[in-house]
């Protein structure tokens, strides 16, 4: 009987962990307990260290993320008569929206990080009243071809903000990541027991799920660190993701460096695809603009390579030829040419993680603070 | 034609340890009279885990098999043979639309490209159900077996369903034979712990094959031969001799990983290599190497063509028949087909030499495995290329003259050869998977264990076989 009972009890549990792995609320509810728990062994080490360092676990380099909220200005001299919308992605997102709205020079900040048009999510807004309205875009290099050269998907940018509905939105609206990066979430909610349900379509996912259920606790990370180290120093291998630097002190994101990927720096540009990334941005402000914007405005983020290590390859200078093209009739914060006059281009990323750090964040608020500064006045 | 293995339940992966650990656990949980019902379910599950839709292909191949045994059972004479052919009819044509249409199709238009004309015939935008070939290669052996009067007629429908089902063997083998299997279906399994013991090990011995040595071996072969064109003599060689052994260890670590999880339960499967890289012959070859599909083809098709009681010259010409068709049941190209022929050209070869050259000097045994081991690296090479303008590439690589090493690691070669070396002593001698009491047990578990983990290559490699 008892005998019985074991095998009972290990084959439930089994199961019971194969079908909270296939569920997304309880990942979610699950990864926000590893990643801000009090004890060393269980909390999940990846996200104190960035998320190059979460692909290859290399010691060598784990380095603590930076504190944004240490080295800016907040922001106390606010301008009376501008709102500023933002589309932003990742490198907002790790900054968080609180910070974004705390160091801009505007009245009120409705802000919207870019993944959430996928789940359905839309902000509805009304653009009424005297005060100037700016939307501003921020989008990395590397999704700068994947998002702008076909016009099916620069399209997508429309949907973010709905100004076709008479809801207002009132005060600032700062929509977050579905899982937040920095954030704590103290929530104790088990909702996710309501909506247990099985998929059979996503193998990959459930396997990675359950890496992070049974394996994903701090007590681990050493050994994962051990197995990488192995593979690093004796193979010269890497997680086929990252790409340690020449100068082996900082972590690129492979797909940048890969002169295959149109995500990489490297990868050669041809001139129509220029002339398509440009008629889709202006098609984009322009269609903002019909929808009661006074301005729309762009900013590229560069690659973290592009900065610090452009001679890896052959850059294909994609941000210069979107910036100075004759067709481009949409303002732009260029941080691209800020970033290279800097004395020490290394410093602006962090340097086991795909974002910059707040240094590189700071030099662009005070860019896009210019910007609005002049167009308030 | 599209692979159909997008998603997967892989033996290599942790659904799959949770998916091993809950049906054994269930399996000796419940009484005997509910556990055929179990594993059937089990196996739909671990099915469903590729393409959900392909369960109804199975469906039907098992429907008509088993209605199809049953009535061979039943008549006689003529109308016997006739439900033989409809069920190999049924079979066999889900493989060719499956499986070798487009080929075939791709190879029409080309003709009649050439002739300067149109092909009208459309293609098909279908996915090759995974494992395809196994299955329905152990249907039929049900249905002739059957018709031989080998084996009577499966009635339960269920465990019918399970011998072509049966989870461990279900996507890339063994090819089971009802003899071997079906009556284990209806035998009370008892937990027997020296069995377990034994599964186990195999387990972890399959997963050390195919984690730690195919899958860093293939780190290395990939990159030489995704890139045919820009490789030196040293890199090709390297390739082509490592590939051997990737193939080696992928695929017979997944029969022993197949194997040791049917025996864990108490089921006994049949063996599927045999240390094939030390034979003397490439005949002895085809007798460790896929041993379950060798020989299928040897008791439902060579035989049947007259074995080898026919004259010299059919001899040879049936020989080469069954490799080629061997080498077209591992893939719809011409590289598998050109592989399969080379075999058969070896195979015949070796035949002739016997016959008309019978005093030759006997070369020392290392000299005859070493001369049979270029002979299937050198054929390996249209089995890993397809294509026959890749296949090329490498042979212009391998005359280019040159000799450098470019783009890897000394030392993962060095460690890779170290794994070879390891793999071929353990092997030879040692013997895993033989019936011994095992020593030590949870030391050897927690030994593996750990080389798995430290020295395995984790990123949700697909098992070679699967494609077939």
């Amino acid at each position: 009987m008892f005998k019985k009972f074991c095998l009972y009890g290990a084959a439930f549990i089994a199961i019971a962990v194969y079908v909270l792995a296939e569920n997304e609320t309880f990942m979610r509810f699950y990864t926000n307990k590893i990643m801000f728990s009090d004890n060393k062994n269980f909390r999940n080490d990846n996200y104190r260290y960035g998320d190059l360092y979460a692909m290859s676990y290399l010691k060598d380099y784990k380095f603590p993320l930076s504190n944004f909220t240490d080295s800016l200005h907040r922001q106390t001299d606010t301008a009376k008569n501008t709102d500023l919308w933002l589309i932003g992605d990742s490198f907002l997102s790790v900054v968080t929206g609180e910070i974004v709205d705390s160091v801009l020079y505007k009245t009120s900040l409705k802000y919207f990080y870019y993944p959430n048009t996928e789940n359905g999510r839309k902000v509805n807004i009304t653009l009424s009243g005297n005060r100037k309205k700016i939307l501003l875009i921020e989008r990395t290099e590397r999704f700068m071809r994947m998002e702008f050269t076909e016009r099916k998907e620069a399209i997508k940018y429309l949907d973010f903000f709905q100004t076709d509905t008479l809801n207002p939105v009132a005060g600032p609206a700062i929509i977050h990541d579905k899982i937040p990066v920095i954030q704590e979430n103290k929530s104790n909610n088990l909702s996710f027991l309501k909506n247990l349900k099985l998929k059979w379509n996503s193998p990959e996912i459930v396997n990675q799920n359950l890496e992070k259920i049974l394996f994903g606790y701090g007590l681990f990370t050493p050994f994962k660190e051990i197995k990488a180290g192995i593979n690093y120093r004796i193979f010269n291998r890497v997680n086929p993701l990252v790409y340690p630097s020449p100068d082996k002190k900082n972590l690129y994101f492979y797909e940048t460096i890969d002169p295959e990927s149109t995500l990489s720096s490297f990868n050669p540009v041809a001139a129509n695809e220029i002339a398509a990334i440009v008629s889709n941005i202006n098609f984009v402000a322009e269609e903002y603009k019909k929808k009661g914007f006074d301005e729309v405005i762009f900013s590229i983020i560069p690659n973290a390579v592009t900065i610090d290590d452009p001679g890896i390859g052959k850059y294909n200078n994609l941000i210069n030829k979107i910036q100075n093209n004759d067709g481009l009739r949409v303002p732009v914060i260029d941080i691209f040419s800020v970033f290279q006059k800097v004395n020490n281009p290394k410093s602006l990323y962090r340097k086991s993680d795909t974002h910059w750090n707040a240094k590189g964040f700071s030099i662009w608020i005070d860019n896009v603070n210019i910007f609005l500064k002049q167009f308030a006045e | 034609m599209l692979q159909g293995t997008t998603g997967s339940m892989l033996f290599n992966s942790l659904q799959f340890l949770l998916f091993f650990i809950a049906v054994t656990c269930l399996y000796f949980a419940m009484p005997h009279r509910a556990r055929w019902a179990l594993l059937l379910t089990a196996s739909c599950v671990f099915y469903i885990a590729f393409i959900p839709r392909y369960l109804f292909i199975l469906a039907f191949t098992i429907i008509i098999d088993y209605i199809a045994g049953i009535q061979i059972e039943k008549s006689s004479g003529k109308k016997r043979r006739l439900y033989l052919i409809l069920s190999l009819i049924a079979n066999i044509g889900i493989l060719a639309v499956f499986k070798y249409y487009n080929f075939f199709n791709n190879n029409i238009t080309d003709m009649l490209h050439w002739l300067g004309m149109e092909n009208h015939i459309p293609y098909l935008k279908i996915l090759l159900p995974v494992g395809l070939s196994f299955h329905t290669f152990q249907a039929m052996s049900y249905t002739i077996e059957v018709y031989r009067g080998n084996h009577k007629a499966e009635r339960h429908f269920g465990i019918y369903a399970l011998y072509v089902m049966f989870y461990p063997q279900l996507v890339a083998g063994p090819i089971e034979r009802p003899q071997n299997i079906l009556h284990q279906f209806h035998e009370k399994k008892e937990w027997n712990y020296e069995q377990f013991k034994s599964g186990i090990m195999l387990i972890l011995w399959g997963l050390f094959k195919k984690v730690v040595i195919a899958d860093r071996l293939a780190l290395i072969v990939n990159s030489i031969y995704n890139n045919p064109e820009h490789q030196t003599v040293t890199g090709i060689l390297i390739a082509v001799f490592f590939f051997s052994f990737q193939i080696y260890c992928d695929f017979s670590g997944y029969s022993d990983i197949a194997i040791g999880t049917a025996r864990v339960m108490g089921f006994r499967l049949m063996e599927n290599f045999r240390t094939p890289y030390f034979a003397r012959s490439i005949a002895e070859f085809w007798k460790r190497w896929h041993i379950s599909l060798s020989s299928w083809f040897r008791d439902y098709l060579y035989i049947p063509l007259g074995g080898n009681k026919v004259s010299q010259m059919r001899l040879y010409g049936n020989i080469f028949l069954v490799f080629l068709i061997s080498g077209l049941w591992h893939g719809a190209s011409w590289g598998f087909i050109i592989w399969g022929a080379l075999h058969g050209f070896f195979q015949v070869t070796g035949l002739l030499r016997k016959k008309y050259l019978p005093n030759l000097p006997k070369l020392p045994a290392f000299l005859d495995t070493a001369i049979v081991f270029l002979l299937v690296s050198f054929a390996f090479i249209f089995f890993r290329i397809p294509t026959l303008s890749g296949a090329v590439h490498i042979f212009q690589g391998l005359f280019s003259g040159n000799m450098s090493l470019k783009g890897i690691s000394i030392n993962e070669i060095i460690y890779c050869v170290l794994l070879i070396t390891g793999l071929n002593v353990r092997e030879h001698y040692l013997r895993p998977g033989d019936d011994r009491v095992i020593r030590h047990f949870y030391l050897k578990v927690l030994f593996w264990c750990i080389a798995i983990y430290f020295l395995g290559i984790f990123s949700e490699n697909q098992f070679i076989y699967f494609q077939f």
